[in-house]
């Protein structure tokens, strides 16, 4: 796909005999009205195939955030198209909206775990939004807990927890329901090196395994090679697009 | 799995116990909202209990008054303002074949002094011909009608205050400043129309009240014949009598009696303001601690939203919290409440009753006020934004 900047997307080796996981074209965002307005996004092209993962990187206010919540429809495009799963996601409904979320991860730069619930009960509300019998949840709570290392917290709250746990918590919240995407801001930067590994290795079992596309923004330049695909964003436009190594 | 392993899974619930996890684990924010809703519902509870008296007063006497169609004033106001009618009209009812018997009430408020004490009550005196029967239907009035035959001699209400008397051995008390003597006694109560109430004959009410005379009745009771219907009847005798005289059907009374008391007197209005403000009281405590709780957690609210939570579900936990609440507020304000009462009765003879239907009615008030702070409060989860979280 070629974007107006001339920039090409590097072809991906992940499926591509469904409609790709994200599809943005031609997207602009701003921030703020009238002369205050603040361009933050410039006519971003991007395809990211399901099964792929992908590293978007850059420095601080070069809009890597602002275009994760745009992907995640937690903000509405202003102008340009965002298809995720097929769905162009700025036509969407504000309750059609809610349910699709479901469909995705979120890992966020903070936990946001409540401090009431327990580590398993944090990632059961995850799965409450679907379908699956309380043995279900059960197995895959325990299962994902126990390979992030977490076995033995399973009925510890927050404030017992580890600033590192507490994200694994997180991140498990996040992935445990096998999203179809999964954006993940910064997901390693409380982590140390060895939980950082385990976790880039949960994705890449999610991706690997279930077809899961995930979009991860970091600065963190250990974890690169972990990625199909390496995304440069600067001042709001992307710089390259390349595979880590290329 | 085993037996006890599988009664596991079942009790458990299929979804996360938000609201249970939220309540037992902020044991403190816990406390201070079920002590404020509890304080608010006790407040509520006792407002009402003295509005009930209220009510309880307007209907002491008239619903034991023995009579099917009542002859009022058309200026009746209350008992104690009644205005009266000529006792003609009485005998002018049993015209109606339906008409069986028709008694004169007498009504005036006396001063009594109690001569050892020298304490003194407004009592509510009621004054009736003995030959009559009793006025009010009350459990032994009519066998000690013989003990008020003689001149000055009067039956007084158990519930009238303590301190009114009669201590003297034979029973005698000032009554507007004449000897009498108290031969028998009755149980009626009678709130906040006076300290007490006392029953005697006509006779005995003319030497009381010398100023009245026995022409003009305050009240005339009409007893009809089995069977008759009260409207009917009520109907034929407005028919019958001129302007001067109001035929009532007893609801007709305790209806007028109910809305004097309730809208036109100061304690009716003090305790249904009193009620009211309970109620904002507990709105305000609630919507504190709420929008408060809200407003620390906003970001994982916002959480929960990213994750696909919809808002209405976030709105559902909140008011389940509000409903837990009010149940855990409103059970300490019920025992306090019930102890509280009889207490209340005792000093004061007041008629106020813990009862299903004022449990119940406060149980749903308690669930309006928090339902009332919860939807208040809801506003702020409308603020919660998940792309903020980022």
């Amino acid at each position: 796909m070629s974007g107006e900047a001339g920039f090409e997307a590097v072809p991906t080796a992940a499926r591509t005999d469904v409609a790709p996981a994200v599809v943005v074209e031609r997207l602009h965002y701003a921030f703020g009205e009238g002369e205050a307005r603040k361009g933050v996004l410039f006519d971003i092209w991007l395809s990211v195939a399901r099964g792929e993962f992908v590293i978007v990187t850059g420095p601080s206010g070069s809009g890597k955030t602002t275009l994760l919540s745009l992907i995640g429809a937690l903000r509405s495009p202003q102008e340009g198209t965002l298809r995720i799963m097929g769905r162009d996601i700025g036509q969407l409904p504000r309750r059609e909206l809610e349910d699709f979320r479901q469909q995705l991860g979120f890992i966020f730069q903070l936990h946001n775990l409540f401090p009431a619930l327990t580590a398993y009960q944090s990632i059961q509300m995850s799965l409450d939004l679907h379908d699956l019998s309380l043995e279900e949840k059960d197995a895959r709570i325990v299962a994902i807990l126990e390979t992030l290392g977490l076995a033995e917290h399973l009925h510890y709250k927050p404030a017992k927890l580890s600033g590192g746990q507490r994200q694994r918590v997180a991140i498990a919240r996040a992935i445990v329901h096998e999203p179809k995407l999964v954006l993940a801001d910064e997901p390693t930067a409380a982590l140390d090196e060895d939980n950082s590994k385990i976790v880039l290795e949960r994705f890449r079992d999610l991706v690997r395994r279930t077809g899961t596309a995930v979009l991860m923004v970091t600065q963190d330049a250990r974890v690169f090679e972990s990625a199909d695909r390496l995304i440069q964003l600067v001042d709001g436009r992307i710089t390259s697009d390349q595979r880590p190594g290329d | 799995m085993a037996a006890s392993e599988r009664t596991r899974w079942i009790l458990r619930p299929q979804t996360v116990p938000f609201v249970r996890q939220a309540i037992a684990h902020r044991k403190r924010r816990t406390a201070v909202a079920v002590s404020g809703i509890a304080f608010a519902i006790l407040v509520v509870f006792v407002q009402l209990g003295f509005y009930g008296a209220v009510v309880n007063t307007a209907l002491a006497i008239s619903s034991k008054l023995d009579a099917d169609v009542l002859l009022v004033s058309p200026r009746f106001v209350h008992l104690s303002q009644a205005n009266s009618i000529p006792r003609v009209r009485l005998f002018q009812t049993l015209a109606l074949s339906e008409v069986v018997s028709a008694t004169p009430l007498y009504l005036r408020y006396a001063r009594w002094r109690e001569p050892l004490t020298g304490e003194s009550c407004k009592l509510f005196a009621l004054g009736f011909p003995l030959i009559s029967g009793a006025p009010l239907v009350l459990p032994g009035i009519e066998e000690q009608l013989g003990a008020i035959e003689p001149s000055n001699t009067l039956l007084a209400d158990t519930l009238m205050r303590p301190e009114c008397g009669p201590f003297a051995p034979d029973g005698a008390v000032e009554v507007r400043e004449q000897v009498a003597h108290v031969t028998g006694r009755f149980e009626l109560g009678v709130g906040f129309l006076g300290d007490g109430a006392i029953l005697m004959s006509d006779d005995t009410f003319a030497r009381l009240f010398s100023s009245h005379s026995l022409d003009r009745v305050h009240l005339g009771l009409v007893k009809l014949a089995p069977g008759v219907d009260p409207e009917l009847a009520a109907g034929k005798l407005r028919e019958i009598l001129p302007e001067d005289t109001r035929v009532v059907s007893r609801g007709e009374l305790q209806g007028l009696l109910e809305r004097h008391w309730v809208e036109n007197t100061a304690v009716g209005n003090i305790f249904g303001m009193g009620t009211v403000a309970g109620f904002f009281v507990g709105v305000v405590v609630l919507f504190q601690v709420l929008s408060a709780d809200i407003r620390t957690q906003l970001p994982l609210y916002a959480t929960l939203k990213a994750m696909g939570y919809r808002d209405t579900k976030l709105y559902r936990y909140v008011l389940e919290q509000s409903w837990v609440f009010a149940l855990l507020g409103f059970v300490p304000a019920l025992i306090v409440t019930s102890s509280l009462f009889p207490l209340i009765r005792g000093a004061t003879n007041l008629p106020v009753f813990m009862t299903p239907g004022l449990a119940g009615f406060v149980l749903v008030l308690s669930l309006g006020m928090c339902t009332l702070a919860g939807t208040l409060s809801l506003r702020r989860i409308s603020t919660a934004e998940p792309a903020e979280l980022f």
